[in-house]
């Protein structure tokens, strides 16, 4: 499916050939947010659930953890997603929400996950028209 | 040409897009969609132009190999067609429709038949040259399911 996406996208790769694969599993939160926190007691720090977006977040999440844990009162140990939990649910009731994208808005209707594909297309779009 | 060959006309191209991308030919779909301006609600940018929306729709829809289709049905119903004000004994010239559209798919091993998206669509048409055409296409998608069989993404990181 990768190797499909990749020569919808560049034509001209399709008789290339690939020599390296990787892959690995997308954080997917049960609410779709990601989030980075630290609990002083415990000495445990977290930072994940990017749902896709890891590259540009984790660089994010990195610096805010360092703030967190040496104690730093900064400006992104305030932004909203630090210390933010998912709420709780039945696993079964969330068995698979990592394997695609609609699911994660499904719990808050049909209407949400409209709009979140609407958003992707045009994101598409943007790049498409140069902007 | 009568009033009832002109919706002919016109409901034909409503279908002909929903044939067209469910047999995978996006380069008929942009054939179709060529001199119109296609937009999505909530959304400010426009594509125009054949190269534009061929290139949206390949860099969204996903297209399975096997046989060269989305595996879809798009189901398009609740067709209005209202044509501009025009004078008497003249041609009509323009037109506009609301419709809805339902997007059912099956992917053999993956997917189990259901509707994946629904949506309306507000379209434009004019004649030229005694043909009528689309001028611009405006999708308001209403309510998703499992769309990830059916776009390309996101994945990834």
């Amino acid at each position: 499916m990768l190797r499909e996406t990749l020569v919808e996208l560049f034509p001209a790769l399709v008789d290339a050939r690939i020599t390296h694969r990787w892959g690995g599993p997308v954080g997917v939160p049960r609410d779709w947010h990601s989030s980075v926190g630290y609990e002083r007691e415990s000495g445990i720090a977290w930072a994940g659930g990017y749902v896709g977006d890891g590259v540009s977040t984790t660089n994010l999440a990195g610096r805010t953890l360092a703030d967190l844990i040496v104690g730093r009162d900064s400006e992104l140990v305030r932004l909203p997603w630090v210390g933010h939990r998912s709420p709780g649910g039945s696993p079964s009731r969330c068995a698979g929400s990592g394997s695609t994208w609609a699911v994660g808005d499904q719990g808050r209707g049909p209407h949400r996950a409209a709009q979140r594909a609407a958003s992707w297309i045009a994101a598409r779009m943007e790049r498409l028209l140069g902007g | 040409m009568t009033t009832a060959d002109d919706r002919d006309e016109i409901s034909a191209l409503l279908y002909s897009y929903a044939f067209l991308i469910d047999r995978g030919d996006f380069e008929g779909m942009a054939d179709l969609l060529a001199d119109a301006a296609v937009s999505f609600e909530g959304h400010s940018l426009v594509c125009r132009g054949r190269d534009q929306v061929l290139g949206l729709y390949r860099s969204t829809t996903r297209r399975y190999s096997d046989d060269g289709t989305p595996k879809t049905q798009h189901v398009v119903s609740n067709v209005l067609i209202e044509f501009d004000d025009h004078q008497e004994g003249a041609a009509r010239m323009a037109a506009g429709s609301r419709s809805y559209f339902t997007v059912f798919q099956a992917v053999p091993g993956a997917l189990a038949l259901q509707p994946v998206a629904a949506g309306r669509y507000q379209d434009r048409f004019a004649r030229n040259d005694g043909t009528w055409g689309f001028t611009s296409r405006h999708v308001a998608m209403d309510m998703a399911g499992e769309l990830g069989l059916h776009l390309l993404g996101p994945l990834g990181t």
